[in-house]
């Protein structure tokens, strides 16, 4: 474990106690039951699986920019290029459509399971694609990580106007509704149901990509250096997809679009490291599971009508960041 | 153990284009061998084919009696070290840590055996005191050094590095190809792009001159970097003065 690991591990620890005591209802730790008598309820069936629901997605989202950085040797890569959330989402928006014809006791999981099938299509779209591409590259033909990300965010802009074309074509209000607040994703009023289903592929998902990490070390040299060192691109492609798509698209199946983590993340955690991608992974996800933990628990205690969707308050953060990353950038400051 | 590296009929293409015609020849372990020719002449296509890295058209690139394509991608990353072209470093690291990665193919970077064949590389291109400092900050030779150090690092069989003394300074130039004589010395076998003539004439055991992907001489350096040859091979006219070992190229006119 590296110096960064153990900051954002403890970083996490304070957080997450935090966050389950902001909301609505303030919790005092140190009063009886008497203060607020639903207290035990309200943090064990809400603020509880909240929070540890954040840490799953943004763990995994975490890790899954590291991962994506690492790969396409580029600081301004993020886990929405490959086209697993936005594939995930439509698959989201088609359970809208289509839920309602499923019997009610499936109805329940509908969503999630229609997102899963998302990333899973656009995994093996993903794939399809790998196996034609990298059957030039192995051959010299160079390019191959940019022609695929290409492809990536060739399904990613489809999913995103078979998206909208449903939109557009919402059989009712309250569809149309439930779409777009699906679009800017958000832990509200999430059950234990939604980690049970989450924590597993996403942690399968974090652990593929950590068996991609030393290939992605050698990738620093370029891919060229990276297959004279033994890395076989095939086999970290296949590690990349599977990784990605089991974070990225359990998360969006839970909670929906949840941008800018996957970019800002690894760029908080990177001077903290030695720089190696491998380096990067785990402090990423810790680090990843403190911002949405912490962004969670801020629209929760913003003095709004509404509370703020996640989505929207870390894009309100992050869409600046990136601004800032690249006046940075310009200047030559980072790396 | 110390395989011959061989070319039987090897040709490549690469997008439509033959960029290797095919050509034979056998490199024995123990010895440097320069590549030279013109801009073009498919010098770093034959290196990558030689690395295993491109596929052959035609004919086969060998280690021993094995195929490189029938080497694991694991046995051929420890056999054969490879150095690109003016390889960019994507991440700010230290030197130490990019030096490092020379043990990829061995997965022993924190091992005792590997931690002292990074200190040896380190020592070999005089980076020691650079060891802590991220790549942003050398310079253009430094970084050079830095990554042939990562190839000197894996302790291949076999050096295969295109252009590696290009960017250093007369005495780093001198002092590195004098290490590779070393390696060869201790039963390496080393292989590199030269675009100085005199470093090849004065350094190599064997000479490759290309021209438009065709094997224009092959053989020891006063044959294969006659001024005859150099004449069709580059179109300029010269010629050679001064001892042998310690010679210098005169041009005399494009």
């Amino acid at each position: 474990m590296n110096r960064a690991s153990l900051f954002f591990a403890v970083l996490l620890a304070v957080i997450v106690p935090l966050s389950l005591l902001a909301g609505r209802v303030w919790i005092n730790p140190f009063a009886g039951t008497a203060a607020a008598p639903n207290a035990a309820l309200i943090l064990m069936e809400l603020r509880l699986p909240r929070a540890v629901l954040g840490v799953v997605i943004g763990a995994g989202l975490g890790a899954a920019g590291a991962a994506m950085q690492g790969y396409l040797r580029n600081p301004l890569a993020d886990p929405g290029l490959f086209g697993i959330a936005p594939t995930a989402a439509l698959g989201a928006v088609a359970s809208f459509w289509f839920g309602a014809l499923l019997p009610p006791a499936l109805a329940a999981f509908s969503l999630p399971a229609f997102a899963l099938a998302g990333a899973g299509l656009a995994m093996a779209l993903l794939a399809v694609i790998a196996g034609r591409s990298l059957s030039d590259g192995a051959s010299g033909a160079g390019g191959g990580i940019a022609l695929f990300t290409l492809a990536g965010l060739m399904i990613a802009s489809l999913a995103g106007a078979l998206t909208a074309l449903a939109i557009t074509l919402s059989p009712n209000a309250f569809a149309l509704s439930q779409i777009v607040m699906w679009l800017n994703g958000a832990l509200t009023d999430r059950s234990w149901n939604e980690v049970w289903i989450a924590a597993p592929l996403v942690l399968a998902g974090i652990g593929t990509l950590g068996l991609a990490a030393r290939s992605l070390d050698a990738l620093t040299l370029g891919e060229e250096a990276a297959r004279s060192m033994g890395v076989d691109p095939r086999r970290l492609l296949w590690l990349l997809i599977a990784g990605i798509g089991l974070t990225v698209g359990a998360s969006v199946a839970v909670a929906g679009i949840i941008g800018f983590v996957g970019l800002i993340v690894p760029h908080l955690v990177r001077p903290l490291t030695d720089r190696m991608p491998s380096s990067l992974l785990v402090p990423s996800a810790l680090a990843g599971a403190c911002l949405v933990v912490a962004a969670d628990a801020a629209v929760r205690i913003l003095p709004l009508v509404t509370e703020l969707r996640l989505g929207i308050a870390l894009s309100l953060i992050g869409a600046p960041f990136f601004v800032w990353l690249l006046v940075r950038m310009r200047r030559g400051g980072v790396g | 153990m110390r395989g011959v590296l061989e070319a039987d009929g090897l040709s490549v293409v690469r997008g439509g284009r033959e960029v290797v015609a095919p050509v034979s020849f056998a490199l024995e372990p123990g010895t440097l061998t320069a590549i030279c020719g013109p801009n073009g002449a498919g010098k770093s296509s034959l290196v990558m084919a030689l690395a295993g890295l491109l596929a052959p058209h035609k004919g086969a690139a060998r280690l021993g009696a094995a195929g490189l394509d029938a080497l694991s991608p694991k046995a051929r990353g420890q056999a054969l070290g490879y150095l690109p072209q003016g390889a960019d470093i994507a991440w700010d690291v230290a030197v130490e840590s990019l030096v490092a990665l020379g043990r990829h193919p061995h997965g022993d970077a924190a091992g005792d055996h590997g931690r002292t064949a990074i200190a040896n590389a380190l020592a070999a291109c005089e980076l020691e005191r650079f060891r802590h400092r991220p790549v942003r900050q050398l310079s253009g030779g430094e970084r050079a050094r830095a990554l042939l150090a990562r190839v000197l690092a894996g302790e291949p069989q076999w050096i295969l590095a295109d252009e590696p003394l290009a960017a250093l300074d007369l005495a780093h130039q001198l002092r590195m190809i004098a290490h590779l004589k070393a390696c060869a010395r201790a039963g390496q076998g080393v292989v590199i792009v030269v675009h100085d003539l005199a470093l090849a004439m004065n350094h190599a055991d064997r000479v490759l001159v290309l021209r438009d992907s065709q094997c224009l001489a092959d053989g020891p350096p006063r044959v294969a970097l006659s001024s005859e040859v150099i004449a069709q091979g580059w179109g300029v006219s010269a010629s050679w003065l001064g001892e042998p070992g310690a010679q210098a190229l005169i041009s005399h006119s494009a």
